[in-house]
């Protein structure tokens, strides 16, 4: 009896509580956009007339701020609580050119910006446009003329370039439906966001550098899915900027990308670390640099990655882990449980992001085709590594006149531990091995792996060193026009 | 007196050309997208350096779309990591003088230098059906074909210093020197080249060569000079198999 009281409150309770939902979203008034005086001609700044439009319908408790067919220009405008903005289709919230109509001053400005803001949406078939490479020219324009200042490091604003979104410490955060282009820098970044859920959108964004396509920094239960994103720089990156935060329950779930840089990529700031990552059913095509790269330079954490179903096809690199030791003020990173399977990837010999715009260097020359590298620090191995039902198909043809690494003892120790250097794939320049070289790593198992190359290659499939327990179940290599030869180096390996 | 103003003024020139300035090719609006036509960005960059009394115009990461551009004395090109100048597929954009027609191109000059670990290339895919195009619609002359863009020409130079350039998908020839005197190729990487005869490097008539560390993979034969050619040194120029180039 005493049970079913309780089971009688409990569901009382649930009830209340879903009731109370349905209230919430039921009571979402929409206002359209015109109502504010908003224009849809593509020539009215539009800036103060949207923020008024936001700024009253937060004060009024909430609701949808809706956007018909039209192209509304616009600077800065910042979201707040409980306000969603509907982009129906045809909708297009196009960014100013001029770099004073966003908010500069702030650290990391935004076309649509929102921070601490609670319950806020994106949603809809229409379109925000950046128009980031005039942005970023105009910006350009204004550091030559001594207006504003910026080291212009590789020849390129530093600063100050506008994000297509930019929410930071948000809660309840959801991008349906959108399609994002031509951004400044980062198309859209989530810091220190909680209850993300980005899902079904469109980023076409190859307009300026550093285009990442989503970066997700410091989140905390975050579902990326069901999207499609084409972008300059790394497609789909988690990142983590403060050393006293991490990702973590992040899903990134049936997601296509393609990217001048890396596809997947944990990194480059990696202050806090990542933990519980779940990458699942993914395909990337015509990228540069690896498919999937984890690399922890700065002190961060990683643990507990499970990577499944992730497909490449027309790309430069399969996968490559990385401990640095960057910027990380003498704390060590470590990753450690990371698995991988069913994994599948096709690597070409041309430059895979060719004809794109803002392509990709040519860099870190002379050296053949890289390798998949699991690579950590001599006092920081990469720990808990599996890899299960794997294919990934090397295009061979290592001429070791171009570029030599030899794998006797002497010559893989004379491999420099470039553990301050930027992680990449090509970092080491030539590597010994034509399918993976693993260095610096505890416990790491090969499953059902098969390793083809399509022509001759001088190196060898697997070179390791300094790698402390392994286990190879089933692993295939397949190199054309070789019959006898050594595939695998164990150098103080065992 | 006039010893002592002499010596001055020497001492202020030297100063000033030893301190070659750097210009930064976006000052000029040079874009690194890859696809904006930089030519006359590039040019009046040269132009505008040369005017100063020389200094360096340096191309970071990007991709810098150009027609052809005509080089100037005391102007150096710095192609950064990552730096590449794209040649354009339009015939009609290459610099054409007498019997050449380059990218990048020099006649009697002196003190000019090419560095950087950045790259130079062309696309011959793109370049040819352009071409095949215009010769279909009887826009060109019979002799196109042997007019085919080098990627960098120089007639008449001297004191010309190409360093740690990769020069890729060459439409003909990679260099061509004619009529120059100290030339200094080193560092550099010359591949990619598909179509037939492309990636060569040809000195006519040119003394004092010094040849250190270039790989090259060309279609034909890779280094091709004449009787009347001197090369003072060669160390380390190999083709794909290995083997010396001379």
């Amino acid at each position: 009896m005493v049970m079913n009281t309780k089971r009688y409150i409990i569901s009382a309770l649930a009830l209340l509580l879903i009731n109370f939902h349905i209230k919430a979203g039921t009571t979402d008034t929409i206002y359209n956009a015109s109502l504010f005086g908003i224009k849809s001609n593509g020539t009215t700044l539009n800036t103060t007339s949207i923020q008024k439009a936001v700024d009253y319908i937060s004060e009024k408790g909430g609701g949808t701020l809706r956007f018909y067919v039209g192209r509304y220009l616009t600077g800065t405008i910042e979201l707040k609580s409980n306000v969603t903005i509907l982009l129906e289709e045809g909708a297009i919230l196009l960014g100013s050119t001029n770099i004073y109509d966003y908010n500069i001053k702030e650290p990391i400005p935004g076309l649509v910006y929102a921070k601490g803001a609670e319950n806020i949406a994106i949603r809809g078939k229409g379109v925000i446009d950046g128009q980031g490479r005039e942005v970023a020219y105009n910006l350009v324009d204004q550091i030559h003329k001594g207006v504003i200042e910026d080291p212009m490091k590789y020849d390129r604003p530093d600063n100050k370039r506008p994000h297509c979104i930019y929410f930071r410490e948000c809660k309840g955060v959801n991008i349906y439906g959108i399609i994002i282009k031509n951004s400044a820098t980062w198309v859209q970044t989530y810091d220190q966001c909680e209850n993300v859920v980005v899902d079904s959108i469109t980023v076409i964004s190859t307009a300026f550098w550093n285009n990442d396509g989503i970066d997700i920094v410091d989140c905390k239960n975050f579902k990326l899915l069901n999207s499609y994103i084409d972008a300059a720089d790394d497609a789909i990156c988690l990142k983590s900027h403060d050393k006293t935060k991490r990702n973590e329950n992040v899903e990134i779930r049936n997601n296509v990308a393609r990217s001048s840089a890396n596809g997947i990529k944990f990194g480059t700031v990696s202050a806090g670390g990542y933990k519980n990552i779940r990458i699942i059913n993914n395909k990337v095509y015509n990228t540069l640099r690896s498919a999937l790269t984890i690399a922890t330079p700065d002190g961060g954490i990683i643990e507990d990655i499970f990577v499944d179903s992730l497909y490449a096809y027309h790309t430069g690199n399969p996968i490559y882990l990385r401990i640095g030791a960057r910027w990380n003020n003498e704390r060590i990173g470590s990753m450690k449980n990371i698995t991988i399977q069913n994994f599948y990837a096709e690597i070409t010999e041309e430059k895979p992001d060719a004809g794109y715009e803002i392509e990709g260097p040519v860099e870190d020359n002379p050296r053949n085709i890289s390798p998949s590298g699991i690579v950590g620090l001599k006092n920081m191995l990469i720990e808990n590594m599996k890899l299960k039902n794997i294919e990934i198909s090397y295009p061979g043809n290592g001429n070791p006149n171009y570029a030599y690494r030899g794998t006797s003892a002497k010559a893989l120790s004379e491999i420099p531990e470039m553990e301050t250097a930027y992680p990449e794939f090509s970092q080491f320049k030539e590597l010994p091995a034509w399918g993976f070289f693993i260095k610096n790593a505890r416990n790491i198992s090969f499953e059902n792996v098969k390793l083809i190359a399509r022509n001759k290659d001088y190196r060898t499939a697997i070179v390791m060193d300094n790698v402390n327990g392994y286990s190879f179940k089933n692993l295939q290599i397949k190199e054309a026009g070789v019959k006898k030869k050594k595939q695998m180096i164990k150098n103080n390996s065992k | 007196m006039k010893g002592i103003r002499l010596s001055l003024f020497i001492a202020i020139f030297t100063i000033t050309i030893c301190q070659a300035q750097e210009y930064k090719a976006s000052l000029f609006g040079c874009m690194s997208d890859g696809i904006t036509n930089n030519t006359t960005s590039i040019q009046a960059a040269i132009d505008y350096i040369a005017e100063k009394g020389g200094g360096k115009l340096s191309f970071y990461v990007g991709r810098y779309l150009t027609g052809g551009l005509v080089l100037k004395s005391n102007v150096t090109i710095e192609l950064h990591e990552g730096a590449i100048l794209v040649a354009s597929s339009n015939i009609n954009d290459y610099i054409l003088y007498e019997n050449e027609r380059a990218l990048l191109f020099g006649n009697n000059l002196r003190n000019v230098s090419i560095i950087g670990k950045g790259v130079i290339e062309a696309n011959p895919k793109q370049y040819f059906l352009t071409t095949n195009a215009l010769k279909g619609k009887q826009q060109l002359q019979a002799d196109y074909l042997a007019l085919t863009p080098s990627l960098l020409t120089m007639i008449n130079c001297s004191n010309v210093k190409v360093e740690g350039i990769i020069f890729q998908k060459s439409l003909q020839n990679a260099q061509k020197y004619i009529s120059c005197n100290q030339i200094d190729l080193s560092n550099q990487i010359i591949r990619n080249n598909t179509i037939e005869n492309s990636g060569s490097v040809v000195f006519q008539n040119t003394k004092s060569i010094t040849l250190k560390n270039i790989f090259i993979d060309a279609k034909g034969q890779p280094i091709i000079k004449d009787q009347n050619s001197e090369i003072i040194m060669v160390e380390n120029c190999i083709n794909p198999k290995g083997k010396p180039v001379l």
